[in-house]
């Protein structure tokens, strides 16, 4: 057995935590805490701002999740990972979701390529159109459409066909906590919004239409809520915690009414259905949760005081008015996918409800039996391998088991690599084969990893790099401690002949998740057993990589092509780990069991923002399995040098200029072992993920790219955005048919619908009166007329004030009034507001010139 | 003709017109889309119940998202309304249907009926039959039990 195996025998490791499991909790300075955040747009953070993650996701930061799970800091290492996205429906859960769908072309420099051309692929990958930004849960399917050839070259239309991976992939029995919404789209509540609620698209027949579709399929969505939580279940611990959050009501005012139609003569009453509709919705999902709660299981926590929190800050649907004290987001907002969600003092409210829920949080559980893992082997087919895999395959299922043992949630994948058939000349050759998808059964790996073959060939480069690539295509858990053991007796081919792999490429992608570590057992060590008692002998775990250890003479140590595999090994927090063929299945063991026994590192984020914001980097999920915690590091760009240590866990970060990459966090506990997280990192322009060239508003950040008018400039950056400021012919809501009551004479004119008229003056001595009309709106304008009638003259001045913007508006007055005012006399003047929603309100004022000094 | 029967006449002229005017005005719903035809083809989507009469039909064609529409899937969602103390027959007997049109129908989820799913030739689809007792989930001429059956594309 080779050093490491007789020093992390398995069997003494066990029972060091058997020991450990009974030493006191403050042995330990938290419990690890795995939240997963499943859902629909109210789970994912609509309307909380700072979004990131896929495309039309709106993933925040800022939501109500994260808001909650700060407040656990003391006394969870929270890994939280967000897996709802805006438009979620239940199915959405358990399988994968299609987005969208783009074409894109890329020009080939040669006349006469075909749509298969990998050139033409290879011009797309570099350009990135159809590369997933999250590759742990976005998928781009690409298709070659069809080439045109034009002169000095080909242009190839692809179709780009974007999707998610199901959310539930992210669940399992490492998982403590599920948080989530869901429910609100399969009863379309995107439909009811606006035909209930905008302005320009409501009307009460609609309204009635939508809302008695919800109605009826609210039964419906009872039962598939039923089967989504049962499967949710079933993959969790039964001392995990599913936090099912209700939905707030969509209505303020329960009087609120629609009406118009066919003959004007229909009325609608918007405010008390839609809450009655929401009601049902409660009783639909509390029955769907009583059931499950009576099968046992992990618990289901219906968080259904949601409506009772909410009662008073709902948006008023109302074209009069606007609820001041609203929790949710009106239509106040340049991204509509906000409008009708919570809005910052909602996600902070709903957050406050939860930490008043102490039953959410399981019962605290020891760290080192916390751990999960993913393991991907990666293993090294050529004829020159047949003893190291032979000592793999009889110890497989032995290995398999143990590892399941010492964690609560392992998964093992194998892949094989050995060359090109180009290269070696031989058909059955191939760069890589994934041989078996992650699977926690250990027969089943066994039987994967007995059924290798070995090709031809001797110990020359090999496809390494494919292998790798292949392992990393997997579908890895996030929060999870990932590995993937390489099992070689030959150096890669560093670059990579036709694929292009560099070492570069193999250690980004490792980043990309979080990272894999890559562990490299090297069974073409041929110099006898190595030394435990030498420091510097690689083998050793906490040796990770020693680079130009001059004792080591393995077979790639003698090789310039060792450097890649170091440089990989290294820069994922990997070791390379010379062995002995027979002994190969020692050495994977021992490996793990190190890795085991590393902090576990969790960077937090993903971070978005944009260039000049300081942006909080969080390692709180981080935490020791041996000894406790002592330094953070982070490296900010992805190099493998660390520019900020600390010993706190969190730090604060400026970026200066534009970054798309990762950040990684090492973190070192107290007897020097490491651990290493990564989070995506970008910061932009303007703080969201649309790629300048394409963005239609790339000075502020707008994620959903709205634009109403089509005009190709966002509504953020849009003075006329065009969104409608009226409604259809005919359709009004009872507030206009119950104005305000006027102001008494002497105050501003406060009459409707988003329109304020101050107090009128006097100016050019009497010549002339001003008044300044502001529009309250938050998008479009506002419209109408201001009237003044004085000593029986009426006068009428039109105004159109863009939102949030004021306007004077002047009206010269009559002889007669001029010469009055001029002998110093009181004159009434009575001022008439209208807008254009038909709403009138005025007020009368006694003005006079007043005197010079 | 005398000044009663003239208003009769002018009345119905109206009426006449404006139902002319109603019938132009009215705009028709475009092809469906091959998500949303086939959910409408299925046998499962032309099943009636027995003693059943269809009083509503939701048909929502795959939407990509936009302005004010969140991206969703085809849905196509009947309710029938059903003889008073027919509820539990109906709802075996659409399920008895689904599966005879070959729908895998998973176990009953308690009396609120069952879900099930099935690959078409436009994907994977997934159906809900579902027994409505509740009257305020239903439209005000609907009385219960009633009967969905909801067809959602994949």
């Amino acid at each position: 057995m080779a050093g490491a195996a007789r020093k992390y025998p398995l069997a003494v490791v066990l029972g060091a935590f058997a020991l450990a499991a009974v030493l006191p909790a403050a042995a330990q300075a938290a419990s690890p805490l795995n939240v997963v955040q499943l859902g629909d747009s109210y789970s994912a953070g609509n309307g909380a701002g700072d979004y990131f993650g896929p495309k039309d996701c709106f993933r925040s930061s800022s939501n109500w999740a994260s808001r909650y799970l700060s407040t656990l800091a003391a006394t969870y290492n929270v890994a939280y990972v967000n897996r709802a996205c805006s438009g979620g429906v239940i199915k959405h859960l358990t399988e994968r979701r299609s987005m969208d769908e783009q074409f894109v072309n890329v020009f080939v420099p040669d006349e006469f390529v075909d749509k298969d051309d990998p050139g033409a692929r290879q011009a797309l990958d570099d350009r990135g159109d159809c590369t997933p930004n999250y590759r742990d849960d976005e998928e781009y399917s690409v298709t070659p459409d069809y080439a045109s050839h034009e002169s000095g070259g080909t242009l190839v239309t692809f179709r780009c066909a974007r999707s998610l991976g199901a959310q539930i992939d992210a669940v399992g029995t490492s998982t403590d906590v599920v948080l989530l919404t869901i429910g609100g789209n399969d009863v379309k509540f995107s439909d009811i919004v606006k035909q209930c609620f905008v302005i320009g698209a409501r009307d009460p027949g609609s309204c009635r239409d939508k809302v008695t579709a919800g109605q009826v399929g609210i039964a419906e969505v009872g039962l598939r809520t039923e089967e989504v939580l049962r499967t949710l279940k079933a993959r969790m611990r039964p001392d995990a915690r599913i936090v099912l959050a209700a939905y707030p009501y969509l209505e303020k005012d329960p009087d609120y009414e629609l009406r118009g139609g066919f003959l004007f003569l229909d009325t609608y009453a918007v405010g008390r259905e839609v809450r009655e509709f929401g009601d049902l919705g409660d009783q639909s999902q509390r029955q769907a949760v009583d059931t499950l709660n009576a099968e046992g299981g992990a618990r289901v926590i219906f968080v259904d005081e949601v409506k009772s929190h909410f009662a008073g800050h709902e948006p008023d649907g109302r074209v009069c008015c606007r609820n001041d004290a609203r929790w949710i987001h009106e239509f106040d907002s340049f991204e509509p996918m906000e409008w009708y969600h919570y809005n910052s003092t909602g996600h902070a409210e709903l957050a406050g409800l939860l930490a008043r829920r102490p039953e959410i949080l399981p019962p605290g559980r020891d760290v080192v039996a916390g751990g999960a893992v993913d393991i991907a082997f990666v293993i090294d087919t050529t004829g020159s391998m047949g003893g190291s895999i032979d000592s793999v395959k009889a110890a497989a299922v032995g290995l398999v088991n143990d590892v399941s043992v010492r964690t609560s949630a392992a998964r093992f994948a194998l892949v094989d690599y050995r060359d090109f058939p180009s290269r070696t000349g031989d058909p059955e050759d191939y760069p890589a084969k994934l041989d078996l998808d992650f699977t926690s059964d250990a027969t089943t790996v066994g039987s994967a990893i007995n059924g290798l073959s070995l090709g031809y060939g001797g110990d020359g480069p090999e496809t390494m790099f494919s292998g790798l690539n292949t392992a990393f295509d997997l579908t890895w858990r996030p929060g999870v401690r990932k590995l993937a053991i390489v099992l070689a007796d030959a150096p890669p081919l560093s670059p990579e002949p036709i694929t292009g792999l560099t070492v570069e490429d193999i250690v980004q992608r490792s980043l990309s998740i979080d990272p894999v570590e890559v562990h490299v057992i090297d069974v073409g060590y041929a110099a006898g057993p190595d030394d435990p008692d030498d420091p510097d002998d690689p083998g050793d775990p906490g040796d990770p990589g020693d680079p130009g250890d001059p004792g080591d003479d393995d077979t790639m140590a003698t090789s310039l092509a060792l450097d890649p595999v170091r440089e990989i090994a290294s820069r994922t927090n990997g070791a390379v780990h010379p062995s002995s063929p027979d002994e190969a299945a020692a050495e994977i063991a021992a490996t793990i069991d190190a890795s085991l026994d590393q902090p576990f590192a969790w960077a937090g984020g993903p971070y978005v923002g944009k260039v000049g914001d300081t942006i909080t980097l969080d390692g709180r999920g981080s935490y020791g399995v041996t000894s406790d915690l002592v330094t953070w590091e982070w490296d900010l760009d992805g190099d493998g040098t660390y520019e900020i240590e600390s010993d706190e866990a969190t730090v604060s970060h400026t970026f200066g200029e534009r970054y798309d990459g990762v950040v990684a966090l090492r973190v070192t506990d107290a007897q020097g072992t490491t651990g290493l997280g990564t989070a995506i990192t970008r910061i932009t322009t303007d703080g969201d993920e649309i790629a300048d060239a394409t963005d239609n508003c790339p000075s502020v950040s707008n994620p959903d790219q709205a634009d109403f008018d089509e005009d190709h400039v966002g509504d953020a950056c849009d003075p006329t955005a065009g969104y409608d400021t009226q409604d259809k012919p005919g359709v009004y809501d009872n507030s206009v048919v119950a104005p305000a009551p006027a102001a008494p004479g002497g105050s501003p004119v406060r009459p409707v619908a988003d329109v304020r008229v101050g107090r009128p003056k006097l100016v050019r001595r009497g010549s002339r009166l001003r008044l300044k009309v502001t529009c309250l709106r938050s998008l479009g304008s506002c419209a109408g007329t201001v009237r003044i009638k004085v000593g029986g003259r009426k006068l009428v001045r039109r105004y159109t004030v863009r939102a949030h913007a004021t306007k004077a508006v002047t009206f010269k007055l009559p002889r007669t009034t001029r010469a009055r005012l001029a002998r110093g006399r009181r004159l009434a003047f009575r001022v008439t507001a209208t807008t254009r929603e038909g709403i009138t309100a005025s007020s009368t004022v006694k003005l006079r010139v007043p005197r010079r000094r | 003709m005398g000044a009663g029967r003239r208003r009769w006449a002018a009345a119905g002229a109206a009426v006449l017109a404006a139902g002319v005017l109603l019938a132009v005005a009215v705009p028709r719903d475009g092809d469906p889309g091959p998500q949303l035809r086939s959910l409408r083809e299925d046998p499962l989507g032309r099943y009636v119940p027995p003693g059943g009469r269809l009083v509503r039909t939701d048909a929502n064609d795959k939407e990509s998202g936009g302005m004010f529409t969140k991206p969703s899937p085809a849905t196509f969602r009947r309710l029938f309304a059903i003889p008073p103390d027919a509820g539990p027959a109906a709802m075996q007997d659409a399920v008895d249907a689904a599966r005879a049109s070959g729908w895998t129908v998973g176990a009953p989820l308690g009396d609120l009926g069952s879900t099930g799913r099935k690959r078409l030739s436009t994907g994977e689809a997934t159906m809900a039959v579902a027994l409505i007792t509740d009257a305020r989930a239903l439209p005000d001429d609907v009385p219960a039990p009633a009967l969905t059956i909801g067809l959602e594309h994949n």
